[in-house]
């Protein structure tokens, strides 16, 4: 009888940031080898035996920044028979706005009031539903990018016109009711079954200009309400490792959007919680083994 | 520490023995983001980190 091998992870990447060597510490931590997948340089067969196989190890964490490559490794990576965080489910899920606002609806979770249009002349119609001012975001899409706010018919007209010249993508209209909210977001961490930890983003983005991301970080108590309805959202879209962004508004709490491929420097520096630590834990409990 | 060239500004930019290639450093000069592309050696390569792309997030 062989000494029992810990299972082995691969991370797949596009790019190294101080999460993805935070992880990789993490792992070491608990001597746990992990092969570091550069999914630049990958290649896959779709239809038969690679011809240059990849070890993938007996779990996959998916990195990736760009979101196209993050889903279609992920698709084939799963197809093959990996276990992959997240599943593509979640991935495809949290990726997109009008998806993520379909499943956190129907599983009951306050989320901001939304429209979805595939013509300006049906979006008009929306925002006619929602009032003015309103949000439009890319359904695709992060840290910002895009979002417009319309103030009244003739911006959105101006901002649509401007964006039936735009990839087909931006030829869905997502247009969300403007919340009333104190100018910080809450974003809280779920692993598995925990909320391990949160932070309040202020971001000192105006809508009206749209000023890039950034901002300040500051540790967020998890109050048994946050908790709930942070779990319950990460559960809606399948669960995994996800960063619930939430919203405060008069009538609680509202979820805007789940993160299925966590930045976390910021959040690890202001809390002290070793997420990298939890990640890990995650997937050897994830491994297919 | 292993070494790189900005290649911006020219500035040497130390990094560290145990570099990736894909692991973003910054140039202590022009504040640049660059992308190692190549760690043989003692002079690693880097490329000016491209700033983003639309399906770029979290
Ligand atoms: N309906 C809304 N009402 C008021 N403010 C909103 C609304 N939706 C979004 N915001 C603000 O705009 C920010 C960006 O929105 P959202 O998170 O949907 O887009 P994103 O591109 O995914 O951004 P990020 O990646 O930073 O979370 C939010 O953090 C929030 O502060
Ligand atoms: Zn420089």
């Amino acid at each position: 009888m062989g000494r029992i091998m810990p299972p082995t992870i691969s991370v797949v990447y596009d790019q190294i940031r101080w999460e993805e060597k935070a992880i990789l510490e993490a792992a070491k931590s608990r001597g746990v080898p992990v092969n570091l997948v550069d999914a630049k340089k990958a290649y896959f067969s779709l239809t038969g035996e690679e011809p240059s196989p990849i070890d993938f190890g007996d779990v996959v964490l998916q990195r990736c920044v760009s979101y196209f490559r993050n889903l279609h490794i992920t698709a084939i990576l799963e197809l093959k028979g990996y276990s992959v965080v997240n599943p593509y489910r979640v991935t495809s899920i949290c990726g997109n706005k009008l998806l993520t606002s379909l499943f956190l609806s129907k599983a009951g979770i306050p989320t901001p009031e939304t429209y979805v249009a595939f013509t300006p002349e049906g979006a008009l119609k929306a925002l006619d539903e929602v009032g003015y001012p309103a949000l439009i975001k890319p359904v695709i899409g992060s840290w910002g990018r895009l979002i417009v706010p319309l103030k009244d018919r003739e911006t959105a007209e101006a901002v649509f016109e401007e964006r039936l010249y735009m990839f087909p993508l931006y030829q869905v209209y997502y247009i969300q009711k403007i919340v009333k909210r104190p100018p910080r977001d809450l974003r809280i961490f779920v692993i598995g079954e925990e909320a391990i930890t949160g932070i309040y983003r202020y971001s000192f983005r105006d809508l009206k200009t749209n000023i890039a991301r950034g901002g300040k970080a500051e540790a967020c108590r998890l109050t048994d309400e946050i908790r709930e309805i942070s779990l319950k959202a990460a559960e809606a879209v399948g669960g995994g490792i996800l960063g619930v962004d939430l919203m405060e508004t008069n009538g609680g709490y509202v979820v805007h959007e789940i993160n299925h491929t966590i930045e976390f420097h910021a959040t690890v520096k202001t809390t002290k919680v070793n997420i990298p630590k939890y990640i890990v834990g995650y997937l050897l409990r994830k491994a297919k083994k | 520490m292993k070494k790189a060239y900005c290649p911006e500004c020219g500035a040497k930019v130390e990094v560290e023995d145990d570099v990736i290639v894909g692991e973003i450093v910054s140039c202590p000069d022009c504040g640049l983001e660059l992308e190692v592309t190549e760690v043989e050696g003692e002079t690693v390569k880097v490329k000016v980190l491209q700033v983003s792309g639309e399906d770029w997030g979290e």
